[in-house]
């Protein structure tokens, strides 16, 4: 059985499955959106291991979609107890995606847990450029780093996307994107405010955008030429859709890819999207790794057979899997 | 800067007298002069330095005038030594999962009774794409939608329906409701209608609906070229790299029932009520045109839009020439202009072959 797990509408999850089909594939189940693991069963023992939700498992790739807190109403009326319920279904969830992350398999649900602090600072590790980051609620602080540089961003620190629901009906999504945070409204910013702690970045100046898309230890690089359209300046995922931004395949130095190679194996995600910015000096900067990046958007515009070498590491094709990366590289 | 160098997605097609660059990001084509496209290393690069020193005064100011326009235009940028070798070409493997892209069902009664749940799982196996539903007469409304309701939960992505247009159905608002109940139409198209016009705009992946007054009541209506056709995109151009631009994957079924690669050509490898599609698909000969590629064929191979054509390999200028340009392309490369295909003298004789 090859096991995905992703959402409804999910492109890239259709594209894998045509060339799983293609290529010969029998046995695909695909879970979409919301999966509860109450009726399911997971069994660890020396010898192996079994999750009811997918049976024998052949390969597993988890593209989007939540492991969802289903617990019944047992008509209990303390909130304490509630929150040892939810505790409890979420080790459950997580070892799960845990036990289904050491099959044959490519990203975990943990992978959402990802921490772009955690990330900045195994980057710097690896031998990565990073930007020069402050996080804090201090203005005092804000003051003194926004001195330093001439332009400053912030960005949340975790997710970059509110979905809250209303009623039935409504739900509300507000993006949380990457701004520039502008000198005057720094300056007007007084040192008895509160707020939530934030990102701060120094402003870099961009040649062009990288996203790489990294997948056990191959990387396919696109170069976004963001800076011809000022909608995109910021952030290039503000997209335009009149004038999309210039995408084209792009091609990293070696040292580049083995430092790539070896941060992904520090943060242990075997497969994510990177966004890196190459300033005017030529300077390769690393900003953040996302673990479900859009990928129809890198291999459409840059002719990369991406979802087929997805579909070929789900059916142990590895053979010609790594006769492709040669070809990359 | 040491280099103009073209996006990897924006490629240079070099005809005998001109030549495009193709966008094949933003779907746009641009005419360029051979003599620019001439300057060009492995038709990506242009070496600034060497263009100063090989063209003279009037001529390398009208050449910089382009770059800029190329430049301007977001085709190309400049570029030094070191970064030229970040930027390679664009991989010109055809990415495709299938079989059989699209499948072409025509039918001159209004019905196809064939189009049961057992041929929608043969498409299926055959990883199918898209399909062109060509009704040459008026299906009752049960019946077609009795079709798209298997289309609705098959592996198909996309469907296009050809019907004459219908007074009652008009009325009935049925094509509307159509295209708002199967999100897998891309277009309906009503042919014979009153007048010519778009009723629904497709607009978020929503099917468009057309009204035509043309009368396209048989399979010889297919096969014309014009730039309206062209498709400018990485998986058209990869395809006609290496594949026949219009026959590569396809399978029709005519309104005989005949299994044909397509139905306006006479081979066919079964039929329906007896040979399965997969049957069809492997007989020898099915696959013959396939693998003619535009740079084969005559005429087409001087084109600059060899790789954004169309083609048509069942009217030909020369019946007897697999390789002969296509009867209803009116495009000469090698003059740059475009003449009505069907008042040509030298096309006279091929007309009177197929019509």
């Amino acid at each position: 059985m090859i096991a995905i797990q992703s959402h409804s509408d999910e492109a890239s999850t259709d594209d894998v499955i045509d060339w799983l089909l293609y290529l010969g594939a029998d046995r695909i189940k695909r879970l979409n959106g919301n999966v509860s693991l109450n009726k399911e069963t997971l069994r660890i023992n020396n010898d192996s291991g079994h999750s009811s939700l997918f049976g024998e498992l052949q390969a597993y790739w988890y593209r989007r979609g939540y492991f969802t807190l289903d617990i019944p109403d047992t008509g209990n009326p303390y909130p304490a107890v509630t929150t040892y319920f939810e505790k409890e279904y979420e080790y459950y969830t997580n070892g799960t995606a845990h036990f289904l992350s050491k099959q044959h398999s490519i990203n975990s649900f943990c992978d959402n847990h990802t921490n772009k602090i955690t990330n900045l600072v195994e980057a710097a590790r690896a031998g990565l450029l990073i930007p020069d980051t402050l996080i804090t609620a201090d203005v005092k602080e804000i003051k003194a780093f926004a001195a330093l540089y001439p332009r400053i961003i912030t960005k949340a620190i975790a997710h970059n996307r509110i979905a809250a629901t209303i009623d039935s009906d409504t739900y509300i999504n507000i993006a949380v994107d990457t701004a520039i945070f502008d000198r005057d409204m720094i300056d007007a910013l007084s040192a008895e405010q509160h707020f939530l702690p934030a990102v701060f970045q120094e402003y870099l100046e961009k040649k062009y955008e990288l996203r790489i898309f990294y997948f056990h230890g191959r990387l396919y690089s696109m170069a976004i030429f963001s800076q011809l359209n000022e909608a995109t300046r910021i952030d290039f995922r503000k997209h335009d859709r009149e004038t999309p931004n210039r995408c084209v395949p792009y091609q990293l130095p070696d040292d580049l890819e083995n430092k790539l190679r070896s941060f992904m194996q520090r943060i242990a995600m075997n497969s994510g999207s990177i966004d890196m910015v190459v300033t005017p000096s030529d300077d390769y900067v690393f900003l953040e790794v996302n673990p479900v990046g859009q990928l129809q958007w890198l291999s459409g515009n840059c002719n990369y057979p991406v979802e087929r070498e997805i579909a070929k590491f789900l059916l142990h094709d590895q053979e010609t899997g790594n006769r492709t990366t040669e070809n990359h590289r | 800067m040491d280099y103009l160098l073209l996006y990897s997605n924006c490629v240079l097609v070099k005809g005998a007298n001109r030549a495009t660059i193709c966008d094949l990001q933003k779907g746009d084509i641009y005419p360029v002069p051979k003599l620019l496209a001439d300057l060009f290393q492995e038709d990506r690069a242009l070496d600034l330095a060497l263009l100063k020193e090989q063209v003279q005064d009037e001529t390398a100011s009208w050449l910089l005038q382009l770059i800029d326009t190329l430049v301007a235009s977001q085709l190309a940028f400049y570029c030094n030594r070191q970064e030229r070798k970040r930027f390679p070409a664009l991989h010109t493997e055809w990415l495709f999962p299938a079989h059989v892209s699209h499948c072409i069902l025509d039918s001159a009664t209004g019905r196809l009774d064939y189009f049961t749940e057992s041929f929608i799982a043969q498409l299926g196996k055959l990883c199918c794409n898209f399909l062109q539903l060509r009704f040459f007469g008026t299906p009752a409304i049960t019946h077609l939608e009795h079709i798209l309701r298997l289309i609705k939960d098959a592996q198909i992505k996309s469907v296009e329906i050809l019907v004459p247009w219908n007074a009652a159905y008009e009325n009935a608002h049925t094509y509307a409701k159509w295209i708002n109940e199967y999100k897998k139409i891309s277009s309906l198209i009503c042919w014979g209608a009153p007048s010519t016009h778009v009723v629904i705009p497709g607009v978020e992946a929503m099917g468009y609906l057309l009204y035509t007054g043309e009368q396209i009541n048989t399979a010889t209506h297919c096969g014309i070229i014009n730039q309206g056709l062209f498709s400018t995109n990485i998986t058209t151009y990869t395809e006609s790299l290496h594949f026949n631009s219009c026959l590569n994957r396809k399978i029709s079924i005519d309104v005989q029932g005949n299994i044909k690669n397509c139905p306006s050509m006479t081979d066919s490898f079964g039929h329906i009520t007896d040979t399965s599609l997969s049957e069809a698909l492997n007989k020898p000969g099915f696959k013959r045109y396939w693998h003619i590629t535009k740079d084969q064929i005559a005429v087409c191979k001087d084109c600059e839009f060899r790789h954004v054509c169309t083609d048509c390999r069942a009217y030909l200028e020369d019946p007897e020439d697999a390789c002969s340009k296509p009867l209803k392309c009116g495009y000469d490369p090698y003059t740059g202009e475009w003449e009505e295909w069907s008042q040509h003298p030298m096309k006279q004789k091929a007309i009177a072959y197929y019509f």
